[in-house]
């Protein structure tokens, strides 16, 4: 039916491709050309980082060397602003960001570290200021992908903390493209407002970063979130009442953007 | 060996598409890999497969997606291409246009309907919706491809005609 050369060739091909999707085995081409793609990656998040004059003075070469010297600080800076991280009680461990891809409405950043480093799936991941941006979705043993909460997709337990209410104030945030994000499913009589801190739960499995009470009660739990509270993701910017619906919604805006990420750190449980 | 020339200037770049253009606000819809598929059926079928295949394993590289979903993906299409290409005249602009158009539209539908697949039989633990984002890159996605296209088959058009004209000119 198809005039193709060396048939047998594209049938092997083909078997073998089908052969990896079943045993879900980790790709091995991606070992071998992550570096180049981290260059090329890198290449383009400097390039989007920069104006057109910019661009057009870095003809120079002393200006490209300094520009060069420019990154590395930079660079220099974000890994001293996660070292300062580390005075909280759960380890950071850093990443490197390899690629950030979008296919089929899906978008993921890829990092280097995976299963090997001790990174599970639905661990949370910040960056350099502390500040909520995603969780890790799927791990390989040197990579693991992370999903920005940004994306449609992204599910996640939060915890509002209420200047008015001493009760405990939940709720589930659903991620949206554009500046806002939206936090579903709270309950009626819960008293919040705009400027409320919105936190993660620690509700969510791997999520936790602060070692809960002992005993598991609720209260203690909340009590030593208000101390020292969990992950920040932003702050309520309005609040949604409709009578006529269950749950109340609240419109929340984050304290970061997860663009251009180029170093992440992945929230751990503390030893 | 000029086949394994094309191949090598291929495999860079679409690792330079993936990794870098992907990146860039406007190039983030170009899709090299399935630009030279389509383009290569003005030419050989092999020749497209045997892309379908590099860039698909590209793909595949650094993907959410399990291994070998893009390659499959693209391997299945370019078959499905080949049916559509016997019914549809691509010496002619408007024939190759509404062959590029059709090729980029099942490409979307390809891909979302496995990602659909997949997500039933547990591989992956997103389901993929139809949102106004989706559709917003499902159009910009197809224009963008659509120009380079039509620019591609304008170039080889004019570069086969006068490699035709040399060739005559030499023989008279």
């Amino acid at each position: 039916m198809f005039k193709v050369k060396y048939k047998w060739l594209y049938i092997i091909v083909i078997v073998l491709l089908v052969l990896l999707v079943i045993f879900k085995g980790e790709f091995v081409l991606l070992k071998s050309i992550g570096g180049l793609g981290k260059f090329f990656y890198k290449s383009s998040i400097d390039l989007t980082q920069k104006n057109d004059s910019e661009l057009k003075k870095q003809r120079d070469n002393l200006l490209i060397e300094n520009t060069k010297l420019e990154i590395l600080q930079n660079e220099n800076e974000t890994l001293r602003k996660y070292l300062d991280l580390k005075n909280i009680d759960y380890q950071i461990s850093l990443a490197n960001v390899l690629d950030k891809r979008k296919e089929i409405n899906i978008e993921w950043y890829l990092l280097d570290k995976g299963e090997r480093d001790g990174v599970k799936e639905g661990m949370a991941v910040i960056n350099e200021n502390g500040f909520f941006v995603g969780k890790i979705n799927k791990t390989e043993n040197n990579f693991s992908y992370f999903l920005p909460f940004s994306s449609p997709y992204f599910r996640i337990s939060v915890e509002i903390l209420s200047a008015k209410q001493t009760q405990l104030v939940l709720g589930v945030l659903e991620g949206e493209e554009g500046l806002a994000l939206e936090i579903n499913y709270i309950l009626h009589d819960a008293e919040i407002e705009k400027g409320d801190k919105v936190v993660t739960s620690g509700l969510e499995e791997s999520i936790n970063p602060v070692k809960f009470a002992q005993g598991g009660a609720a209260r203690q739990s909340r009590l030593f979130h208000r101390v020292k509270p969990g992950l920040l993701i932003g702050e309520i910017v309005a609040v949604k009442d409709d009578p006529h619906q269950l749950f109340k919604k609240a419109v929340v805006k984050p304290f970061s953007q997860e663009k251009n990420l180029k170093i992440v750190g992945i929230v751990m449980p503390a030893p | 060996m000029r086949n394994i020339f094309i191949f090598i200037i291929l495999f860079f770049l679409f690792i330079f598409q993936i990794f870098f253009l992907n990146n860039l606000p406007l190039f983030k819809y170009l899709n090299l890999v399935l630009i030279f598929i389509i383009f290569f059926f003005l030419q050989k079928f092999s020749l497209s497969l045997s892309v379908a295949i590099l860039g698909g394993l590209i793909m595949d590289s650094g993907s959410f997606f399990p291994p070998g979903f893009f390659s499959l993906n693209l391997i299945f299409l370019c078959f499905f291409y080949y049916l559509l290409a016997k019914r549809i005249n691509l010496k002619t602009l408007s024939g190759f246009l509404f062959f590029s158009f059709l090729g980029i539209v099942f490409y979307q539908i390809f891909l979302f309907l496995s990602a659909y697949l997949l997500f039933f039989l547990n591989f992956l633990t997103i389901r993929p919706l139809i949102n106004r984002t989706y559709l917003f890159d499902f159009f910009y996605f197809l224009i963008v491809n659509l120009v380079i296209l039509i620019l591609f088959f304008i170039f080889y058009e004019r570069s086969h005609s006068k490699f035709l004209e040399k060739r005559k000119g030499s023989d008279g």
